[in-house]
């Protein structure tokens, strides 16, 4: 014998016993199962399910205290180099580059090359403006009698710069840009007049006699 | 705005950037005849008394171009004809029209007389050193007004501007000057720190920061 309890070796004396099976019984099991719905192909949405499933599932995860330290660290190095992008100094004319994207007098060599006729006593002005996807800008101003349709200026190439080269007598002008026939915009290159009588913002050229 | 709307928004957000605010113009009309008459008369005034006539009707055009009513028109011209005899009371006789057309700027910003006479003062501190200098004060006035516009305050733009004056710093260098200031400002930079902290780069008598002199009584800076 085994050394077993009685009653022990009787329960395995019957579970060893042969199973008789009832064919009958399991023909009409058969036919149940093949009567049930055969499994649908899995659509879109399904998919989107067992995703979401899978992400709101809640899981165990093991980490080691290094690992979150490195990460913490990574967050914090990564929001002080965001901070320190966000307030270096913006320099939107930088240095020499103030002539080709700011509204500038040109210069003696630059009035050669460009063989811009101009009377005795006056500089020629380069108004430039950078306005993407602008379809239509001109300079209003003291020069022009404030005539908006006077003095378009022309885009440079699809980079969105704008620019005209006028003749201005020596003195103070003032003046702004007009966009699309809608937006009136001092020059961001010049300086400011003060608001005036009319609510608006003004830009001053101040060209040396 | 309705018909392109993406480029409006573009602009918006760029001029945002730049830290302008584009106003939304509006349709110019013609100067009414009354409006012309008045303009006329404060021309004649103004050429009788030696002031620049022109920079009157060139202010009536930009009313009329950014769509301000005649009434409007009328008093803007008339305050302009105020400010410019202002203008020539502080400075006299022998200031030039753009010195006036600058000045007149500036006292519209803010500065009153006193300010400009006491520029006045620094231009002839600034020829005695150099009999050959003819800078006239234009710049100055018209850096002035850009500070103050950028929020720095009345009292200590004037201050910078008289300093940089007396220093005898010239015209390309007051205007990288505001540049730079300007650049300052967008960065974050407190606007009267900015200015007094470039200002003392070119003109190294005025006070630091903080530091500045205390006003005399009936000074009215």
């Amino acid at each position: 014998m085994s050394g077993n309890e009685p009653w022990f070796d009787d329960l395995i004396g019957e579970l060893k016993k042969p199973v008789t099976e009832n064919a009958r019984a399991k023909a009409k099991i058969m036919e149940k199962v093949r009567e049930m719905p055969s499994r649908r192909p899995a659509r879109r949405g399904d998919t989107l399910l067992t995703f979401l499933e899978w992400l709101v599932r809640g899981r165990t995860v093991t980490v080691s205290p290094l690992a979150v330290t490195v990460c913490a660290l990574i967050v914090v190095a990564g929001a002080i180099a965001v901070g320190r992008l966000m307030t270096r100094p913006h320099e939107p004319f930088p240095g020499g580059a103030l002539s080709k994207y700011g509204t500038h007098v040109v210069g003696r060599d630059e009035a050669v090359r460009l063989a811009h006729a101009t009377k005795p006593g006056e500089s020629l002005v380069n108004f430039v403006l950078i306005a993407p996807g602008a379809s239509r800008v001109t300079v209003i101003g003291d020069f022009n009698n404030w005539d908006a349709g006077a003095t378009p200026l022309q885009q440079e190439s699809e980079s969105g710069l704008w620019t005209v080269i006028v003749p201005l007598p020596a003195g103070r002008h003032e003046y702004a840009f007009l966009v699309d026939g809608e937006w009136w915009l001092p020059d961001p290159s010049a300086p400011r007049a003060p608001k005036d009588d009319f609510d608006r913002v003004n830009s001053i050229m101040l060209i040396e006699g | 705005m309705c018909r392109r709307p993406l480029t409006s928004l573009l602009l918006c957000c760029i001029f945002a950037v730049l830290g302008l605010s584009p106003c939304r113009a509006q349709p110019g009309k013609p100067l009414g005849d009354e409006t012309l008459e008045a303009v006329s008369l404060m021309m004649d005034s103004a050429r009788a008394e030696s002031l620049p006539a022109e920079t009157l009707m060139q202010k009536a055009l930009e009313g009329s171009t950014k769509g301000a009513t005649d009434q409007k028109i009328r008093e803007a011209v008339r305050a302009l004809l105020n400010r410019l005899r202002l203008a020539k009371k502080a400075l006299g006789s022998d200031a030039t029209p753009p010195e006036l057309t600058t000045a007149a700027g500036a006292i519209y910003a803010g500065v009153d007389t006193s300010g400009i006479r006491r520029l006045k003062e620094a231009q002839a501190v600034r020829k005695t050193g150099d009999p050959s200098n003819d800078q006239t004060l234009a710049a100055e006035f018209v850096v002035l007004a850009d500070l103050i516009s950028r929020n720095v305050p009345v009292d200590t733009a004037s201050q910078v501007v008289i300093g940089l004056a007396e220093a005898n710093v010239g015209f390309a260098e007051i205007f990288e000057f505001r540049r730079l200031v300007e650049q300052d400002i967008r960065s974050g930079a407190v606007p009267a720190e900015s200015a007094y902290r470039r200002a003392r780069r070119l003109a190294p008598s005025l006070p630091p920061f903080g530091r500045e002199p205390a006003r005399q009584p009936g000074d009215s800076r």
